[in-house]
Order: C-alpha cells, then structure tokens, then sequence
C-alpha cells in the first residue's frame, strides 16, 4: 500500500517518452510508449490509492446531494467564455483549441473592422476576427483585443477562425430545456449572431448561433 | 461467445466484478449518517441526488473488515429492483478503477461457496486476475430488506 511519504518516481519525464534528456529508458524499446509500462500504470494507481483528502467526503456530498438536473431533452456541451462584460457560450465540438494570447500581425489596409489580423497557428495563419465588432457592430475600432488574454481556434464550415478573449469559463452541458430566446443581453442593435441565451450559476450567457456565425464570416473570404 | 462488460474493484486484494449493467452512477467517498442497531455491514444512508439510499460496506460483508480510507474507494450507486422502499442502494467497493469485458461462456462455477454466500456465482479470469462475479440479485434482496425492516418498524 501507498505509503505517505513515498515519493513517485516520475521516470517517464526523466528517461520516458517526456524525457528532457537524451537518455533513454531502455524499456521503451519494448513497450513504446510509457502509458504501457507496468511502472507507469503501478504509479498511477498508487496515485489513487492516496489517503482522502481533507474535506473530500464533506465536499462530495454537496455535490452528490444536489438533484441531478432532470434529463429531459437533448442536452448541449458549451464552452463558455467571456469577452468585455459579456459572457458568450458556442457548441464545444466547433473549438480547435484554446490558446493563451500570441501576437496578432496587423493586415495593412484592413477596413473590416471584424478582421483584427492574422495569426500563427503552429504554422498556419488564420483570420483573428474580433467578437465583440462582430456581435455589437460597432465601427469605433477599439484598441481593446490586446489585453485579451486568451486566443481560441475555432473550426466553422466556412474555415478556421481565431478569437481573442478575456476569459474561458469551461467545458459545461447545458440542458436543452434551459436555453431560450435571447431576451436583448448584448447591447446593440444587431445582435441577431446570439439568437438564445442560457443561465449559467449567476451568469447570463449568450450562445452564438454558429451557423450564422459561419455566414457572417464566410462573406469575408470571398 | 456472449462478451459482457464488468465493473471490476478490489475487496480486501482480491479482485471481485458486477455487471456493468446494473450500475446507474459511481461516486467519490461522501458523507454516509450511521443507522444505529443495524448489521455492521450496513454502512448507513447516504442523499444520493435527493434520494435516501442505504449503503452497504462490502468488505465488511464479505471479509468482516471494513474499507479502507482511500481515493479509490468508491461508492457504487446500483438500481434497487429488489425493493420498492428504495430506489438505489450503493456499495462501497475499493479500487474501483476499471471495467473489463468477459466472456460469459467461459466462466467456470464456483462450486466453493457455503450457504448464505450465493452471491459469489462464478470466476472468471482476466488478464492479471481471478475474478469473482458477484451477482446482485442475490446479494441484496435480505441485506436491504433487513434495514427496511427497520425503517417501518421504527
């Protein structure tokens, strides 16, 4: 059994697959990757077999006393984030990845307000499009994208799309039932890209039509 | 070939498994309130989303050594269809890390077992282990049935 002290031999970042260095384990010839390896998989079991954590019983039963949410209709998985005061919500499966904030080049003569760049992508370049011109249609172009701390990589039909964000809340299913029209959160007149808004805890999320956000954005590339 | 998938965890060392089927939900350790003057096996009741749910410690049950304080000692919510007072009953299991599927066909008898323990049908192997399938319908009627006992005595 695990013992308190017992410190784990982290061998797969030393001589494994996420080795640093150049030696390498020997065993990897056999096993090829470490999650094979009895040693890897010894470890991560004794990783489970740790004491209890100080108030994990407490903490868990709060949440395992809460009513699950009645699955009634289809559910929805969202990643939820926020840009400005605004908390925005689009279908998980459209993210390609979440990326902290790379420098965005500035594309010379650029009169589309939506279009704030292009970016590196682990050597493509894509469009970084700015949400909040985009949802609020504002033409004052607002030096507001460089503090964002977060850049997110989304797939539409249409191609690839980089966003800049302030935050990313998480990966969360949102029941069906729970999404209705949007009542006007966004300020500004066309807001029509979120067609329907949610609560999330004490937040108003609004969740982009994605569908029309591929037809907004795809008039770009023609 | 009738291939089946089973939650497989660990009692006391030895490798024991339920039909995947009959598992609705698998919880970290929570809070369990103790129900006095019931079978030590009988761990208490415990909210399951609402729900008051007996728990049985399995260990106890099995090896009259009650489970180990550990991270992957988990509860395992399971559908009560043996009687209506409840809705669910969990068991505590340890090492509750992994399921398996097993060939049914190739499960031998157990032929060991005394009276009372009819619960423990047949073995299986596995890659590492010996398996002992555990069957629920036996397990549970009179061990929950002996706390709702209580309850509507009570």
């Amino acid at each position: 059994m695990q013992n308190k002290n017992n410190i784990i031999n982290d061998c797969w970042n030393k001589i494994g697959v996420w080795r640093s260095d150049k030696n390498e384990c020997p065993k990897l010839k056999d096993v090829i990757h470490c999650r094979n390896c009895d040693i890897y998989i010894e470890s991560g079991l004794s990783f489970l077999n740790r004491d209890l954590p100080e108030d994990y019983c407490s903490n868990n039963t709060e949440i395992y006393k809460q009513e699950a949410d009645e699955d009634t209709g289809e559910a929805l998985s969202v990643i939820i984030f926020r840009s400005q005061q605004n908390w925005f919500a689009l279908k998980t499966s459209l993210f390609i990845e979440i990326n902290n904030d790379k420098i965005i080049h500035s594309i010379p003569h650029n009169k589309n307000t939506f279009i704030t760049g292009l970016v590196n992508i682990r050597g493509e370049l894509e469009l970084c499009i700015s949400l909040d011109a985009l949802i609020s249609n504002s033409s004052t172009q607002t030096d507001e994208s460089t503090n964002k701390k977060k850049l997110i990589i989304i797939k539409l039909d249409s191609g690839k799309y980089a966003l800049k964000l302030d935050e990313i809340l998480g990966v969360y299913r949102i029941n069906n039932n729970h999404i209705q029209d949007a009542a006007s959160i966004i300020t500004g007149d066309s807001n029509h890209l979120v067609a329907s808004s949610f609560d999330h805890k004490d937040k108003h999320v609004g969740l982009i039509d994605h569908e029309l956000l591929n037809i907004k954005l795809g008039t770009l590339r023609t | 070939m009738a291939i089946q998938q089973f939650l497989v965890f660990f009692i006391a060392d030895e490798a024991f498994a339920i039909s995947s089927q009959d598992v609705i939900e698998i919880l970290p350790m929570v809070n369990i309130n103790h129900v006095p003057k019931t079978e030590d096996y009988i761990s208490g009741m415990m909210n399951y989303r609402g729900t008051i749910t007996p728990v049985i410690d399995l260990p106890m049950l099995l090896t009259k050594k009650t489970y180990l304080q550990k991270v992957c000692t988990r509860i395992i919510i399971i559908n009560n269809k043996f009687h209506p007072e409840f809705k669910y009953t969990g068991l505590i299991a340890e090492k509750v890390i992994r399921t398996t599927r097993l060939d049914t066909d190739h499960f031998t008898q157990h032929t060991l077992v005394k009276n009372g323990t009819h619960y423990l049908g047949n073995i299986a192997k596995d890659k590492n282990d010996e398996i002992q399938i555990i069957d629920l319908e036996q397990l549970l009627p009179e061990e929950v049935n002996n706390l709702n006992n209580l309850r509507t005595a009570g």
